[in-house]
């Protein structure tokens, strides 16, 4: 056992500047309306990078003002771990190139991709990877997705929810008993083609065809994603809580991946959890993958919603589908 | 006391927001217009506060149906 824990001690996140509203998006997308999209989401806008944004650039950007604001040498940085699924290239990975950025030259990199579950896995490996290597001072973890450009603007099973952008969490020795407690990770592979982009994979690659709509948008089927998030996201919270020992009531807070605001409403519910032990930004951001829970732990954070102490829970379901839970005590 | 039966009707009812003389035995999400993922999120918390009943994570997803609500809230009642 380690005398220190492992805590996530900063925060940040970036937002490229193109907002596109519904009215924007029903300009395109005739067969809905603003006022469908909001009932059916919850969300009323969403961040569209712009033509000189990359998913290396917005995950730059975030890294900068969370060490500037903590004041941490780039020296110091032992490790970044990428969470995304629309990196700058298919390889080398996008933590290279962000480490070139930062000139972070005594950083391991790690790309990984459990889609939108991917922050809350980055940072249990990075967590994981920091206890067991005493030599690892500081992590970056890092979650960013420039998906929206590649969903097909017309198709309202995919663009009503993406949006693009980065947060970071800055992770660091923490005094005993802070710190990450736990994660628990399940994977129901039943619906595994239930959501998927295929273009470019090594089954689909570009060489000798031409461009598809099948093939090389995101395709998502929205029954199976409702069905497998209402039925396995409280399992994973409940798990994890178990092999915890906390019960739901011992958490001060909870943060999920944002994807629809009736899908969290609807947790919460289960859980018998009251509305004000969460924040939401999925109204105003959209959902942006394995950025969503990095931003929103951000934008609590600098709200004021978690406190010293405070025990909180992130949660989120990716495609494939895979689920993810972690148990933080904050400092 | 209501039985089991008048108050799935009810709460169907109420939930999906049609005439409770259209709620029967073979109603189902294809029978129902009006029975869309919200409303479908909507009718298990109504069921779990109507009955006082926590409706296994597991069964929430297949309840599509009457006769498999009766079904579950029956062997939630056990």
């Amino acid at each position: 056992m380690t005398e220190y824990g492992i805590g996530i001690i900063g925060v940040n996140h970036y937002l490229p500047e193109n907002i596109q509203t519904n009215e924007d998006l029903c300009k395109v997308m005739t067969d809905v309306t603003p006022e469908w999209i909001i009932s059916k989401t919850g969300i009323k806008q969403r961040y569209i990078a712009t033509q000189s944004d990359s998913a290396s650039s917005m995950a730059t950007v975030a890294a900068i003002k969370v060490l500037t604001e903590k004041k941490i040498p780039i020296d110091e940085v032992g490790l970044i771990i990428v969470a995304t699924f629309s990196p700058d290239y298919m390889f080398p990975p996008v933590s290279v190139k962000i480490q070139k950025n930062l000139n972070a030259k005594n950083a391991q990199i790690i790309d990984i991709n459990t889609n939108c579950t991917g922050f809350i896995t980055a940072l249990t490996i990075a967590s994981d990877r920091m206890l067991i290597d005493a030599s690892v001072k500081y992590s970056l973890v890092i979650g960013v997705e420039l998906h929206t450009r590649y969903v097909n603007p017309k198709d309202k099973e995919t663009t009503i929810f993406f949006s693009d952008g980065a947060g970071v969490a800055l992770l660091g020795k923490v005094p005993k008993g802070f710190g990450i407690i736990n994660s628990k990770f399940l994977t129901d592979s039943s619906t595994y083609e239930s959501v998927r982009f295929r273009g470019g994979g090594s089954s689909f690659p570009f060489a000798n065809r031409s461009f598809s709509q099948e093939i090389d948008f995101i395709e998502m089927n929205g029954l199976a994603t409702w069905k497998q998030a209402i039925t396995n996201l409280p399992i994973v919270i409940n798990n994890l809580c178990e092999k915890s020992s906390l019960k739901i009531e011992d958490i001060n807070f909870f943060l999920f991946h944002q994807a629809n605001l009736n899908l969290i409403q609807y947790v919460m519910a289960k859980l018998k959890i009251p509305l004000d032990k969460t924040y939401t930004n999925v109204e105003e951001i959209g959902n942006t993958g394995s950025a969503s829970v990095g931003i929103a732990l951000s934008e609590a954070m600098t709200f004021g919603k978690i406190k010293s102490g405070d025990i909180v829970l992130l949660a989120g379901v990716g495609a494939g589908f895979n689920f993810g839970a972690s148990a933080w005590k904050f400092i | 006391m209501e039985n089991v039966k008048s108050q799935i009707t009810k709460v169907m009812s109420a939930v999906f927001e049609v005439p409770i003389e259209d709620i029967t035995e073979t109603s189902s999400v294809d029978s129902i217009d009006s029975w869309d993922s919200l409303k479908h999120l909507n009718l298990i918390l109504a069921l779990e506060e109507e009955f006082n009943i926590v409706i296994p994570d597991e069964e929430v997803g297949n309840l599509m149906n009457y006769k498999l609500i009766e079904l579950i809230i029956n062997e939630c009642r056990k």
